[in-house]
C-alpha cells in the first residue's frame, strides 16, 4: 500500500518543482486581496516586487498594470 | 440535469420530457444564448415551436453576434469570433443547424471542412516600431517568478478571489513577459480584470499554452458570425414556426415568491412603444438574457467619433429589476457601473479598396489578404501603441456581398485613456479616418501615404460601453445561477448567468447556460457535454510547464540546489515506469 503511493509523492515535488515552487509555500501564502501598503513581505511578489520595476520607458499597457484603470 | 462526457451521452437522443406538448416559452433576447436555447427546447425538449416566443428589443436577431451591411455607414463588425473545438455544447448546437446554402450540411460539417482546409497559422502575433515583428515573438517569456504566479493563481480557489483583479496577483516579471501580451490581448483581459475570471480561463484553455504564440488552435467562421451562424439559426427555427417579436423590451418580470418557490408570473414589455403585459402560468418558461456586452453601442464614421455614451439600456434595467425582488438574482450593479475609463471600449472596422496597404500586410503576415485564407488568424498585437492597439483581419470576403477588391480589417484598442502614437488624441476621440491613420502608422505605411490611404478607406468607430463587462471583479453570488434556487419556471442565460468552470466572453458559454437552462427547467434526461476537462488530464498540465517555460525540459529549468537534488531522485525513482513514458511523451525529460 504504502508502496503504491510512492511515485505521487516525487510526482507532486515535481510539480511543485516545474513551476519553480513547492505547493506547501504556494497554499501557505496564497492571497485574500493585496493591498499593496500591508502585505510587502518577500513572499508576496505580485505585491511588493520590487527587483523588476515598471519605468515610463515601458509601453503603456505595461504602466497601465500599476494602475485601477482611471489613468495614470 | 447532469454533465457528461463522451460519445454514449452524445450520440443519444433524450426521451419526450412529460408535458412537453403544454410547454411554452418566453425567451428575452435574440442573441446567441436566446437562439440556442429555443434550439435546445425544440430539439430535445421536443416543445411545439409555434409555442415558443423569442422577444427582442431591436430590430433583428443576433446581439452581439453581428456582422452587417448597413446602407448609409458600410460593413460594420463589433468584433469577430475566435472559436475551438471544445466548445462542446456549441459544437452539439451546430451539428443540427443546416447551412443555408445546403440543407444537408450542418454549420459544423461547413465549419469542420473550411479550418481543416485552411487552418489558422498566426506568423507574427506582434509588432512593434512600425510593423516590425517582435524580437522575441513566439516565446512566452516568463521569468521563474512569473510561472509561480500563475501556479499560485490556479491553486487559489474561487471563494478566495473575490474582487480581486488580475494586477492584484501578479507581479512586474509577469506583466512584461510575452504571456501576458498575448494572453490579454487575445482574450481582452485589462490588468484590473477579474482574477477569477482570469484563473478560469487558465485551467478552461490549459491546453492551448502551446499554442498561444501561433493561435493554431483557434478556428473561425466562412463569413462574419451573423451570415455565418446566426442567419442559420434563425431559418431553422422559423422553420419550426418558433415567433420571433422584435421592437419589444422586455421591462420587468415578476417574480411570485412562497414556500422556496420562484414562479415568474408576468411579463410586461413595451412593443412598439406601447406598454403591454402578459400574465404566466408554470407551464410558460421564461429564459432571460441578463445584461449585454454590446448594449449601448455607438457608431461614428470616416468624419465623426462614435458619440461616448452610457445609457442604461433594457438589458441592465430589467436585471435590475429582477435582482430587486430576490437576492440570488445577482448584482447587475457589479458589471456596469464604475468602469475604468482607461478600459476598451472602441473597436472599428475599416474597409480598404487601396491596395497600398497590401505590401504591409503581406509582410506581418506572410499572407496575401486577398487570397481568400485566413489572414491574421486572430489579433496581431501591436506592443508600443498606446492604445494597445490589435488588428485582425479574416478571411475574405467576410461578407457575402462585399467586393473582391474591398478589403475589412476589423481594430481595437484596450486602453482609451492615451493619445495615440500618430494621432495625438484618446482612441475614444478619434473619428474613423484617425483610427485608420493610427493603424496605418504602426504598420509601417509611408507618413506621406498615411492620410490619403485613411481618406480613401471607410472606417467605423464603434463605442461599446459595457464591452469589459464579463470581466468586471466579482464574487460568488454577483451572477445569478443559471436556474436559480426554488425556480420553478424562470431562467438566466448568456454570459451574466453563472455556471460552473465555463469562461465568459465566448460563444460557449452563451450556448452552454441556454443548455443547462433548458435541461434543467424540462428535465430532459440526457448528460450536458461538461466543459473541456483538459485541465485534469495530466499530458496537457505537463505539456504547459514544458511551454510555459519556453520549450525548457525539467533539468533545463533554474532550479536551486536542493530542487536539483529532488529532481534527480524523482527521474531515478520513475525510470522505466509509466511516468518516465508521460514525463518524455511531453519534452519535460
Ligand atoms: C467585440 C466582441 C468580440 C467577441 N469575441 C469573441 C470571441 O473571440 N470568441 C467567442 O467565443 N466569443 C466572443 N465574443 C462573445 C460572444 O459573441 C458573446 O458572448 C455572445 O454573442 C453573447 O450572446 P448572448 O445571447 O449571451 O448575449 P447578447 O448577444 O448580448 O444578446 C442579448 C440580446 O438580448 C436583447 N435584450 C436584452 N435585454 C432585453 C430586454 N430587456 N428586452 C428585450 N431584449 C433584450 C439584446 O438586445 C440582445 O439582442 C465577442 C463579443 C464581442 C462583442
Amino acid at each position: 500500500m504504502k508502496k503504491n503511493n510512492l511515485p505521487i509523492i516525487p510526482l507532486a515535488f515535481i510539480a511543485g518543482a516545474a513551476v519553480g515552487n513547492s505547493i506547501g509555500s504556494m497554499l501557505k501564502h496564497q492571497k485574500h486581496g493585496c493591498n499593496k501598503n500591508h502585505c510587502c513581505h518577500h513572499h508576496e511578489p505580485a505585491c511588493c516586487d520590487k527587483s523588476s520595476t515598471i519605468t515610463d520607458e515601458d509601453p503603456v499597457y505595461i504602466r497601465e498594470t500599476q494602475t485601477s484603470g482611471h489613468g495614470l | 440535469m447532469y454533465y457528461s462526457s463522451g460519445n454514449y451521452e452524445a450520440f443519444a437522443h433524450p426521451k419526450k420530457p412529460a408535458n412537453a406538448d403544454k410547454k411554452s416559452a418566453y425567451i428575452v433576447g435574440s442573441g446567441l444564448a436566446g437562439l440556442a436555447a429555443a434550439v435546445f427546447l425544440i430539439r430535445d425538449g421536443q416543445v411545439p415551436g409555434n409555442q415558443i416566443h423569442i422577444l427582442e428589443e431591436l430590430k433583428l436577431p443576433g446581439g452581439s453576434m453581428d456582422g452587417i451591411l448597413n446602407e448609409q455607414r458600410g460593413y460594420i463588425i463589433r468584433g469577430g469570433r475566435e472559436m475551438e473545438p471544445h466548445f462542446e455544447t456549441l459544437w452539439d448546437l451546430f451539428r443540427s443547424i443546416p447551412t443555408l446554402e445546403n440543407p444537408d450540411v450542418s454549420v459544423l460539417d461547413e465549419f469542420y471542412w473550411l479550418n481543416k482546409k485552411d487552418p489558422s497559422y498566426s506568423k507574427t502575433r506582434a509588432i512593434e516600431n512600425r510593423g516590425q515583428k517582435i524580437a522575441t515573438d513566439g516565446q512566452l517569456t516568463l521569468s521563474r517568478k512569473a510561472v509561480e504566479e500563475i501556479a499560485k493563481l490556479v491553486l487559489t480557489s474561487e471563494e478566495k478571489l473575490g474582487d480581486i483583479k488580475i494586477n492584484e496577483v501578479f507581479g512586474s516579471e509577469f506583466f512584461k513577459s510575452n504571456f501576458w501580451l498575448y494572453w490579454s490581448t487575445m482574450f481582452a483581459f485589462e490588468p484590473w480584470a477579474s482574477a477569477i475570471e482570469m484563473r478560469r480561463y487558465l485551467l478552461r484553455f490549459v491546453h492551448h499554452v502551446g499554442t498561444l504564440q501561433n493561435m493554431s488552435a483557434l478556428k473561425f467562421t466562412k463569413y462574419n458570425q451573423y451570415e455565418s451562424l446566426v442567419k442559420p439559426m434563425v431559418k431553422y427555427l422559423e422553420d419550426k414556426g418558433v415567433q420571433f417579436q422584435y421592437d419589444t423590451i422586455v421591462n420587468n418580470v415578476i417574480v411570485n415568491r412562497t414556500a422556496g418557490q420562484k414562479i415568474a408570473t408576468e411579463l410586461d414589455m413595451t412593443v412598439a412603444g406601447e406598454k403591454e403585459t402578459l400574465s404566466l402560468t408554470p407551464d410558460d418558461f421564461v429564459f432571460v438574457t441578463n445584461g449585454s456586452i454590446t448594449e449601448s453601442t455607438t457608431y461614428g464614421d470616416n468624419n465623426h467619433p462614435a458619440p461616448t455614451e452610457h445609457a442604461i439600456g433594457a438589458s441592465w434595467q430589467l436585471w435590475e429589476k429582477l435582482a430587486e425582488q430576490d437576492p440570488s438574482f445577482g448584482h447587475p450593479a457589479k458589471f456596469y457601473k464604475n468602469i475604468p475609463e482607461a478600459n476598451w471600449v472602441i473597436s472599428a472596422t475599416c474597409t480598404f479598396t487601396d491596395n497600398r496597404i497590401v505590401p504591409y500586410i503581406k509582410k506581418i503576415t506572410g499572407k496575401d489578404p486577398h487570397s481568400g485564407s485566413i489572414v491574421t488568424s486572430g489579433p496581431v498585437s501591436i506592443k508600443d501603441s498606446n492604445w494597445l492597439l490589435g488588428i485582425s483581419i479574416s478571411r475574405q470576403p467576410h461578407f457575402k456581398q462585399q467586393n473582391p477588391n474591398e478589403l475589412i480589417v476589423w481594430l481595437y484598442g484596450l486602453f482609451s485613456d492615451q493619445p495615440g502614437n500618430y494621432i495625438q488624441k484618446k482612441i475614444t476621440d478619434c473619428n474613423g479616418q484617425e483610427l485608420c491613420e493610427e493603424f496605418l502608422y504602426h504598420i509601417g505605411v509611408p507618413e506621406d501615404q498615411i492620410a490619403d490611404i485613411a481618406k480613401d478607406a471607410n472606417s467605423i468607430p464603434i463605442h461599446m460601453p459595457y464591452i469589459t463587462s464579463y470581466f468586471m471583479p466579482r464574487k460568488t453570488g454577483d451572477r445569478p445561477l443559471v436556474v436559480p434556487e426554488g425556480s420553478q419556471n424562470l431562467a438566466f442565460i448568456g454570459n451574466f448567468a453563472e455556471t460552473k468552470k465555463d469562461t465568459v466572453f465566448t460563444t460557449e458559454y452563451s450556448v452552454r447556460t441556454a443548455m443547462e437552462a433548458v435541461y434543467q427547467l424540462l428535465d430532459i434526461d440526457r448528460g450536458v457535454p461538461e466543459v473541456f476537462a483538459s485541465s485534469y488530464d495530466i499530458r496537457t498540465i505537463l505539456s504547459s510547464i514544458y511551454y510555459l517555460n519556453d520549450k525548457k525540459s525539467l533539468e533545463e529549468l533554474p532550479l536551486n540546489k536542493v530542487e536539483q537534488i529532488g529532481l534527480e531522485a524523482f527521474l531515478k525513482k520513475i525510470k522505466g515506469t509509466y511516468l518516465e513514458e508521460i514525463f518524455r511523451d511531453e519534452h519535460l525529460i
